[in-house]
């Protein structure tokens, strides 16, 4: 159960969530959000395949550290989801509002081709 | 003839594991399909938390969960003595709006309509908050078959 961090090129940070995003993981990774935002990293990937649960506590954390990245025209981008992961997010309408992609190749590529 | 399997913990969230623990066992028990039973556990969880943090304003109480196997529902019931909350009547969020604006209240409670297909509430004859989960279609396919078969006898 853990989140790591990890800066790629051009600017955009790595973020990972191993575990379950409840209770147990959310107050780890607002720390680490936060602490990337308020050092004006606004390029952020979140790596969500290891990620098996996420509770509403969890959802609230990345739609936060989302709309920080989308105050200073960054963004945050999640990839990996499992199905039932990809469905909790459908049900509150999250799937329509992230950008959401299959691996952190693609993800890099939605900040790259901007560039 | 139905069982019933019963809990209770004090409204701290440290309890929430105890709470995951019992669901899980009892849906083991009652012979709930194991795939459905992430589902459960998380719309236990939102509103136990509810309960926790809001009915009882983080000043704790008891939270008691019942589950029961009837026919082919899944019925599972939390009661508490906090603040009376009938969750069922709060609006649904409006996930058309920009997510940038969007207030983000009530998405546990929407989470957990949208898991189950049932959720009702009702104040009990002795004045207790009872919030009613209900799921249907979630026994063990193989088991509903021997069931049927052993009825058709």
């Amino acid at each position: 159960m853990t989140i790591w961090q990890k800066e790629l090129d051009n600017q955009i940070w790595l973020v990972g969530v191993a575990g379950r995003l409840d209770q147990t993981l959310t107050p780890e990774l607002e720390k680490t959000l936060n602490t990337l935002l308020t050092a004006n990293q606004f390029r952020l990937i979140i790596d969500l395949s290891q990620t098996i649960y996420i509770n509403s506590g969890g959802l609230r954390c990345l739609v936060a550290a989302w709309r920080r990245t989308h105050q200073q025209q960054g963004n945050l981008i999640l990839f990996g989801l499992t199905p039932r992961l990809h469905e909790i997010f459908a049900m509150v309408g999250f799937d329509q509002v992230f950008t959401i992609v299959p691996t952190q190749q693609q993800a890099i590529q939605q900040f790259t081709a901007n560039d | 003839m139905q069982t019933c399997f019963s809990f209770a913990v004090t409204a701290d969230l440290q309890n929430l594991p105890a709470i995951h623990h019992f669901v899980k066992e009892t849906a083991a028990a009652l012979g709930v399909d194991p795939a459905v039973v992430t589902d459960l556990r998380l719309a236990v969880e939102e509103v136990a938390a509810n309960i926790m943090m809001h009915g009882y304003q983080d000043e704790g109480g008891a939270v008691a969960i019942e589950m029961e196997a009837a026919a082919d529902k899944l019925l599972i019931r939390l009661r508490d003595r906090g603040v009376p909350f009938d969750p069922t009547t709060v609006a649904a969020p409006d996930l058309t709006s920009p997510l940038a604006d969007r207030n983000l209240g009530g998405m546990g409670v929407y989470l957990t309509q949208q898991l189950m297909d049932e959720v009702t509430y009702r104040v009990t004859a002795g004045g207790e908050n009872e919030l009613t989960l209900i799921k249907q279609g979630v026994f063990d396919s193989s088991k509903e078959t021997s069931w049927a078969n052993a009825h058709q006898r």
